[in-house]
């Protein structure tokens, strides 16, 4: 199993906010996470990358058989674990392409594999940027610095072809794009996928699963997975809503 | 406060006793009766609320005795291919042989008292520097080779300086200055800047040395018309160290940078203080001033902007911005602006703050380890002060900085 969460348990400030949630998914699968706002779902995103602030009382989550949850978050990066974030960071006064290429050195020298060139890292820099139709120019200047929410969101699938993981968590790439640039994400994130690789895709809405068709749609509520089913599932909760999940729970 | 107010302290009464032992011409008289109608300055004075000289100061200290050991070849701006001008504790050290268009000389006469009486601690260096008067760079034509500036401290005593550097009308020079310091001295510096018309001067400045060295430098300014002045100082501070620069702006559209930034741990102490004084119109000034402060470590910066009445077309930037490493750290702010004009554009920003942790968090998600992140992160916000500045001097700021962030 590429990614595994079993009975997973985490609170903030003693306030339980995922309440035993499960969830597997094999390598060369793309599933889906849909649920109303507060149901948890970038709790799981921050706790399966190792953010500060969290609480596990119980369970557990495994990529490729290892556990994360003691994991520092660049040692789950190095094992292949990657976050494209709901609301990226700007960091003003580091350069984009600087910041990656310290990056995916540091990944390849905690897996014991050499560095990257720098013309074999720019070959990489300038196909990625192709793929996603950004300039190069935009690469030069600092990480996100005064880049749109829809430039931020690609910067982070851009990061991702760079980085080139095992297992993406993408947390809401969606909001924030208008039609175009969901179009360009979306073959972005098509592109990494292959059978050595998994993704769990964060969204509230259809629209991004309509270019990306995932294998399998989870609903996440109350901090539980309370359904999962087919791509169908996730036409049926665009057109009903979540209100039977929450109904049931309660 | 002055001196026949309170009683001297120990330092005071060692300074006036070398100054008794000097010869009392060249405008030293004048000088010392200033500085002693006004004493060190501590604490309780507003403008040294955040660097008390007169605490750091307790013991007395006797002049400096000379550098005994041989000067080490130049550590700051080594590479630059620079000519160079040593003092050691106050002392000057062989013959400069300087670029053309540049002299150095040695001014006896005395010179009329001028704004440095209104400064305790310029009125000081006026007093006590061993030689009487000041020495004087004169720059005549476009100098284009670096002059290095190398000011060295050692030993325990005080030593004072006083410089001034005269930049003719249309002339250009840079100056990298170097002030080193090893044991405990206390080296007082005036440097007393006369930009005539359309002249530029730049003014690169390391401050790094022993932990126990106290160090105040003034520097005095007068800007002509279309003249330009830029100065960036990187301070890892000492005992007590205050970078004080009082620029006047008298003819318009002058264009003035003071940069800087302070690295501090330990209990190291820096003050960056300056006040632009805007009398001509249309003139631009900015300032960037950078602080990072881990361990016990005590910064200040303390900037003024004034601009007087027909001082119309002022654009003056000021920001300054402070990171806080540990629970312990300081950081003291005072940006001013006092404008008397209507048509201007003046503004300042001032944070003082942690460092991002959701930054952090974002870069250790990519891989990258905490104390990498983290000196990345900090390396980018110090380097924002320095992007005004020449690539080679640049560099070695930016090198100097990250050597300092690998000890961490």
């Amino acid at each position: 199993m590429m990614l595994k969460i079993d009975n997973l348990h985490v609170s903030v400030e003693d306030k339980e906010i995922l309440k035993g949630l499960s969830l597997e998914v094999p390598a060369g699968e793309v599933h889906a996470i849909m649920g109303p706002n507060g149901a948890g779902k970038s709790t799981l995103a921050h706790v399966a990358t190792g953010r500060d602030g969290y609480e596990i009382t119980d369970g557990s989550i495994t990529l490729k058989g290892e556990e994360l949850t003691e994991m520092e978050p660049e040692e789950r990066a190095a094992k292949g674990l990657f976050l494209s974030f709901q609301y990226p960071l700007e960091l003003a006064g580091v350069p984009t392409l600087t910041f990656l290429r310290t990056a995916l050195n540091a990944q390849r020298k905690a897996r014991g594999e050499e560095e990257i060139s720098a013309p074999d890292f720019m070959k990489k820099a300038r196909a990625a940027a192709e793929t996603l139709k950004m300039p190069m120019d935009m690469l030069k200047r600092s990480l996100n610095a005064g880049f749109s929410g829809g430039e931020k969101k690609r910067m982070e699938i851009f990061q991702a072809l760079i980085l080139e993981p095992d297992f993406l968590i993408l947390d809401e790439t969606d909001s924030g794009l208008d039609i175009d640039a969901l179009k360009v994400v979306a073959e972005g994130v098509d592109n990494l996928r292959n059978a050595d690789r998994g993704m769990l895709v964060i969204t509230h809405y259809q629209r991004l699963l309509d270019y990306l068709a995932p294998d399998k749609v989870h609903v996440m509520a109350q901090g539980r997975i309370m359904d999962s089913g087919g791509p169908e599932l996730a036409r049926a909760l665009e057109s009903e809503g979540y209100d039977r999940y929450l109904e049931d729970a309660a | 406060m002055s001196l026949t107010q309170h009683k001297p302290t120990p330092a005071e009464t060692a300074f006036r006793e070398a100054y008794e032992a000097l010869d009392a011409s060249g405008g030293r008289a004048q000088s010392w009766a200033a500085f002693a109608e006004q004493g060190l300055p501590h604490k309780r004075v507003e403008e040294w609320k955040w660097s008390d000289v007169r605490q750091t100061l307790r013991q007395p200290r006797s002049q400096s005795g000379a550098v005994e050991s041989d000067i080490s070849p130049a550590q700051a701006f080594g590479t630059a291919g620079a000519a160079e001008i040593v003092f050691a504790n106050g002392r000057l050290i062989g013959e400069p042989e300087l670029p053309e268009g540049a002299v150095l000389h040695r001014q006896d006469e005395a010179n009329p008292p001028g704004e440095r009486e209104s400064y305790p601690l310029a009125a000081l260096a006026g007093a006590l520097t061993l030689e009487t008067g000041a020495y004087v760079l004169e720059i005549n034509g476009e100098v284009s080779r670096p002059i290095r500036l190398r000011l060295i401290s050692e030993g325990e005593g005080a030593h004072h300086l006083r410089l001034s550097v005269v930049v003719r009308e249309n002339a250009s020079a840079t100056i990298l200055e170097s002030h080193e310091g090893e044991g405990a001295p206390y080296a007082n510096t005036l440097v007393e800047l006369d930009l005539q018309r359309n002249a530029r001067l730049k003014r690169y400045i390391i401050h790094q040395g022993s932990a126990d060295v106290v160090n105040t430098t003034t520097t005095l300014g007068h800007v002509a018309e279309r003249a330009g002045y830029h100065q960036a100082i990187l301070t890892f501070g000492g005992a007590l160290t205050r970078f004080d620069a009082r620029l006047t702006c008298e003819g318009d559209e002058t264009d003035i940078r003071l940069d800087g930034a302070y690295l501090l741990d330990g209990q190291r102490h820096a003050d960056l203080t300056s006040v632009v004084d805007h009398r001509g119109e249309g003139s631009v000034t900015q300032q960037v001033v950078k602080g990072v402060v881990d361990d016990r470590g005590r910064g200040a910066f303390q900037g003024r902007f004034d601009v007087a009445r027909g001082a119309q077309k002022t654009d003056a930037q000021m920001q300054h911005h402070a990171l806080l490493l540990s629970e312990r750290a300081q950081s003291n702010a005072k940006p001013e602006l006092m404008i008397f004009a209507d048509d201007v554009q003046c503004a300042h920003g001032n944070t003082v703050g942690a460092l991002d942790e959701n930054a952090l968090f974002y870069m250790r998600s990519r891989g990258i380890d905490a104390a990498s992140a983290r000196a990345l992160l900090i390396e980018a916000f110090i380097s924002e002060a320095f992007a005004h500045i020449p690539d080679d001097v640049q560099e070695e700021f930016i090198a100097r900085s990250r050597e300092w962030l690998e000890k961490k």
